[in-house]
């Protein structure tokens, strides 16, 4: 005789991907039910960081599965045809509970997701851009769309581009929506197909993003920390102190890029370095002079002190690169 | 006093070799220099680099100080460091 469960259904995991891409980096999305008929995407993320010595772990905030599958449809995109994947601040475990999501459609029919009716904003004849916003969704969603044809050009620029620490002409062939393009595919997770996006992957050698971002953001130092030098030497003392200010975080991020740090936008500075403890004496030194601006009077001292500040940096972050 | 770098300085890595850049001159840094250059940072004198040389490379201290007075004479001559 059976027995009928009148009991609510409990929780159940379905590990759904498994990131075999890198053997130092573990990646797992599951789906759980909340026992009130309520689907969540969960992702865990566990990244060995061989140059810091740290085992990084992130639980990023889960998406409720039904909202996963309402900006599906209102992309416009079909999960049948097109690759869908999600990525950016939320993934990456920096985000917080008014993050955008950032959803990617890989697709070769842009015309027919834009006849279907999405208010898709095509830029170019190769991508394509929809904002949700609430009431829609709960969240904020940002949908890009990108013909395939990004992803070969993109794949090609990368095989050309050499290292730019002895090629510095090719630092310039990855623009910075391009290294972050790549950076959101490498720590994305799918939606509808785990292996089309690993073969997607597969294209590029992601090792080699960190060092790219480092070598851009020490050109940004390098520029920004002269135009600090000539706004000091020009007597423009709140110039000066603004150049100087964006040569430190410039110098920064680089050395969280050459600590392998990718994610490209400068807004998560702290919480990357807050997940590297090769760099805190660096940072305690950074935060202690951001928070404190100084007087006019005092504007000079504070300029050049953080500018020596952003050469230890740089000179850190050189270091690592050669290593 | 310590020793710092001058602020228009950059050091730049290129093929496994360190230079110093400042705006269009490069000089090329062996090991030793790179070593010591890294070490004016504002926070050591002449005396604390030259230990820390001593000590790095097994040599003694009174051969330590006389090569780095050399070599900081130097980057003080060109203006690569300042004193502070």
């Amino acid at each position: 005789m059976h027995q009928r469960n009148t009991r609510a259904p409990r929780r159940r995991h379905t590990c759904s991907f498994i990131n075999a891409h890198c053997p130092d980096e573990f990646r797992a999305t599951w789906c759980v039910a909340d026992g009130r008929g309520q689907w969540w995407r969960a992702t865990l993320a566990i990244v060995w960081d061989e140059r810091c010595g740290l085992l990084r772990c992130s639980a990023v905030l889960p998406i409720p599965e039904g909202e996963v599958r309402s900006a599906t449809y209102l992309s416009g995109a079909r999960p049948e045809r097109d690759l869908l994947f999600i990525s950016g601040s939320l993934i990456a475990g920096f985000g917080n509970p008014r993050s955008d999501v950032d959803l990617f459609i890989v697709t070769d029919d842009l015309p027919s997701i834009v006849a279907s009716g999405a208010p898709v904003y095509v830029s170019g004849h190769d991508r394509g851009r929809l904002i949700l916003l609430p009431p829609m969704l709960p969240r904020r969603w940002d949908i890009e769309y990108y013909t395939s044809a990004v992803f070969r050009g993109l794949a090609e620029t990368c095989e050309r581009v050499g290292d730019p620490m002895t090629s510095p002409q090719d630092a310039d062939a990855l623009s910075e929506s391009d290294l972050d393009l790549l950076h959101r595919l490498q720590i994305a997770v799918p939606v509808n197909d785990p292996s089309r996006l690993e073969t997607l992957r597969g294209h590029f050698d992601f090792a080699r993003l960190p060092r790219l971002l480092a070598e851009r953001r020490m050109v940004m130092y390098e520029a920004s920390a002269d135009d600090a030098l000539g706004a000091l030497e020009g007597g423009q003392l709140r110039t000066a102190v603004h150049c100087a200010r964006q040569a430190l975080e410039y110098s920064f991020d680089a050395l969280l890029a050459a600590s392998g740090e990718a994610y490209v936008s400068m807004k998560w500075m702290h919480e990357k370095a807050k997940r590297s403890a090769s760099v805190q004496p660096l940072y305690q030194e950074l935060w202690r002079l951001e928070t404190c601006l100084p007087r006019e009077d005092g504007a000079s001292i504070w300029v050049q002190t953080v500018l020596r500040l952003a050469q230890r940096c740089a000179f850190a972050a050189a270091d690592r690169l050669d290593a | 006093m310590s020793l710092v770098w001058s602020n228009d300085v950059r050091l730049r890595r290129r093929a496994s070799r360190a230079y110093l850049v400042r705006g269009g001159e490069a000089f090329e840094l062996n090991e030793v220099g790179t070593f010591i250059w890294q070490r004016c940072d504002g926070s050591r004198n002449d005396r604390e680099i030259a230990e820390e040389v001593a000590r790095q490379y097994e040599i003694s201290l009174d051969e330590a100080r006389a090569d780095c007075a050399e070599y900081l004479n130097e980057l003080l001559r060109l203006g690569l460091v300042k004193r502070s």
